[in-house]
């Protein structure tokens, strides 16, 4: 015999009627709640007697007042949990129910699933807001730069790529939401229909797919911060948050809570605490998650002497310089990593260099004579690369005759100097080259796409 | 504005507000009003809850006494004089209806 049962209990709150028909369902088949894990996981264990339960609203300040939950359990009914925005109860069988009009349920309903409505809604808005921001503060409006900014950031990639589905997502909730709305009006003071089953479980295998994404966007929120978040930053907000927590303990809420405990502030001192304590040991799963490098050790000009960018030289909580840690000149994503480095021949020695500035906004160094900077960014999909090309080649770089997908600009400095940039992509990988050594032969391109489709194939 | 939207009450508003005619708290407003209807009339605790608020808010009861989270209630003035107001008009459509029901009974008699 089991002893045991379990169900998904992610139910919106527009499907509150569901998730107590669910608990009513299993209490007709000899089951009671023990208890709801992590949100999500209803377990069941077998019932001495059988109760009724009902699932009203966990409103702040209202539902969980002392003098409410007394009067609800004068009246029967004991509360059991409170599980994300519901309020589960339990009472004998034939308690009066703890809503009995039908019309104050329903503008109730009303209100708080448009509110749900709306703070879903201030979520996307918040989103956009994110991109925007990457846009104007990272890359001073460009939005090339800024597309590339999010390319090579886990989280700003992860953004971008569940976009479209998190919008086609809201535009499908917010039609059933209305629909929701309508049933309330239709049922005119009448208890509220229930969801259908199919209809609710497959609401409740969403909300539970929502949640995994907001916990995949969370780990890539530190690995991200491992590399770019300077550690003084990262100490600087924990210092603040502690604080302003400090400054406000005295504070309580309607229901007597210190703010403390509220979820958010929870939520974000969890945050900040992870990407301090575990951002060491994130980071190098970064490197990790990365497309494979290409042109590791190799240079552009034969014989040349190489000199890695050394990304963990200017940001990052770099504790350890652990074998994990593969590469320090490479930063990147689960989608795209970029490696930059200089090469100089014997002739270049002792060039100067101007500083300029990454897509990530950190300074760089670039051969003013001689010497070569070359960018080389993986994609781990082909459509990555051409995005990352296009995102690359300004429109009037000429394309080089005789090859595809390779393009050469190049200018005459005089006295014999040529300013050359060469732009290519071969597979997964874009490769750019800037030089004031020019120009560029073509036996280098060969070369070059050479190196790139031996380590592909590799 | 508030009392406006108090005109017509529901019947469990009428109930509340009738019980409180005595000083009474939360659940024994529930056992009076089920009494006095002979169960036809059930209040649940979340609807009495948000009742009471209300008409707290809106001056047609007052708060009496606290004890372990028990608030005892009792109407004010306001209250009643809107609890009097319901019951006329409740008592002129039991009037009304009476006459043209009797009279139908009449007609179908003759």
């Amino acid at each position: 015999m089991k002893t045991t049962s379990w169900a998904l209990f992610t139910y919106p709150v527009m499907d509150i009627k569901a998730a107590e028909a669910l608990l009513n369902r299993r209490a007709a088949e000899g089951w009671t709640l023990d208890r709801v894990y992590l949100g999500a996981f209803a377990r069941f264990v077998p019932a001495d007697t059988r109760s009724a339960w009902c699932v009203d609203w966990s409103r702040p300040g209202y539902s969980e007042r002392p003098d409410y939950l007394a009067l609800c359990a004068d009246a029967g009914w004991t509360l059991v949990q409170k599980v994300g925005a519901f309020n589960l109860y339990k009472a004998p069988i034939g308690t009066p129910p703890i809503q009995t009009d039908g019309v104050e349920e329903a503008r109730r309903f009303r209100r708080e699933v448009l509110l749900c409505g709306l703070k879903s809604w201030a979520v996307l808005l918040g989103l956009l807001l994110v991109l925007a921001a990457l846009w104007l503060l990272v890359s001073e409006g460009s939005w090339r730069s800024a597309l590339m900014a999010v390319l090579l950031t886990n989280v700003g990639l992860t953004l971008l790529l569940s976009l479209p589905a998190i919008l086609t997502g809201w535009l499908l909730w917010t039609g059933r939401l209305l629909l929701r709305l309508r049933q309330w009006d239709r049922a005119a003071g009448g208890p509220l229909p229930v969801p259908g089953q199919r209809s609710a479980g497959a609401a409740a295998w969403l909300c539970l797919l929502c949640r995994l994404w907001g916990v995949a966007v969370l780990i890539c929120f530190l690995l991200d911060a491992g590399l770019h978040m300077r550690l003084s930053t990262a100490l600087g907000m924990l210092i603040g948050s502690l604080l302003g927590l400090s400054f406000h303990q005295h504070r309580r809420d309607k229901e007597g809570r210190s703010p403390i405990n509220s979820p958010i502030n929870t939520v974000l001192n969890a945050l900040i605490l992870s990407a301090v304590l575990f951002a060491a040991f994130l980071t190098p799963l970064t490197d990790r998650l990365m497309p494979a490098p290409v042109l590791e050790n190799k240079t552009f000009v034969s014989g040349a002497q190489r000199e890695d960018q050394d990304f963990r030289n200017r940001s990052g909580l770099h504790f350890t310089d652990g074998p994990l840690y593969a590469s320090a000149s490479d930063e990147g994503s689960f989608g795209l990593r970029h490696q930059s480095w200089r090469e100089e021949t014997e002739e270049d020695f002792g060039t100067s260099y101007s500083v300029r500035r990454s897509w990530l906004g950190r300074p760089y160094l670039v051969p003013m004579g001689g010497g070569y900077l070359v960018d080389c960014y993986t994609a781990r999909w082909e459509w990555l690369s051409r995005l990352v090309q296009d995102l690359l080649r300004e429109p009037w770089y000429p394309p080089l005759e005789g090859y595809t997908d390779v393009w050469l600009q190049e200018a005459d400095l005089g006295g014999g100097k040529t300013d050359s940039l060469l732009l290519l992509r071969s597979g997964k990988t874009v490769v750019m080259v800037e030089t004031r050594s020019g120009p560029i032969p073509r036996s280098q391109v060969d070369r070059l796409l050479s190196l790139l489709s031996s380590d592909q194939e590799v | 504005m508030a009392r406006k939207k108090l005109d017509t009450l529901t019947e469990q508003m009428y109930y509340v507000l009738l019980s409180l005619t005595k000083e009474r708290h939360g659940y024994g407003i529930m056992q009076y009003v089920s009494e006095l209807t002979g169960g036809r009339v059930a209040i649940g605790a979340g609807t009495l809850y948000a009742l009471l608020s209300r008409f707290e808010k809106e001056g047609l009861i007052q708060l009496a006494a606290e004890e372990e989270n028990r608030k005892r209630y009792r109407l004010t003035d306001e209250g009643r004089k809107v609890l009097e107001e319901e019951f006329d008009r409740l008592r002129r459509q039991v009037a009304d209806g009476v006459r043209v029901l009797r009279e139908e009974d009449d007609h179908e008699n003759d």
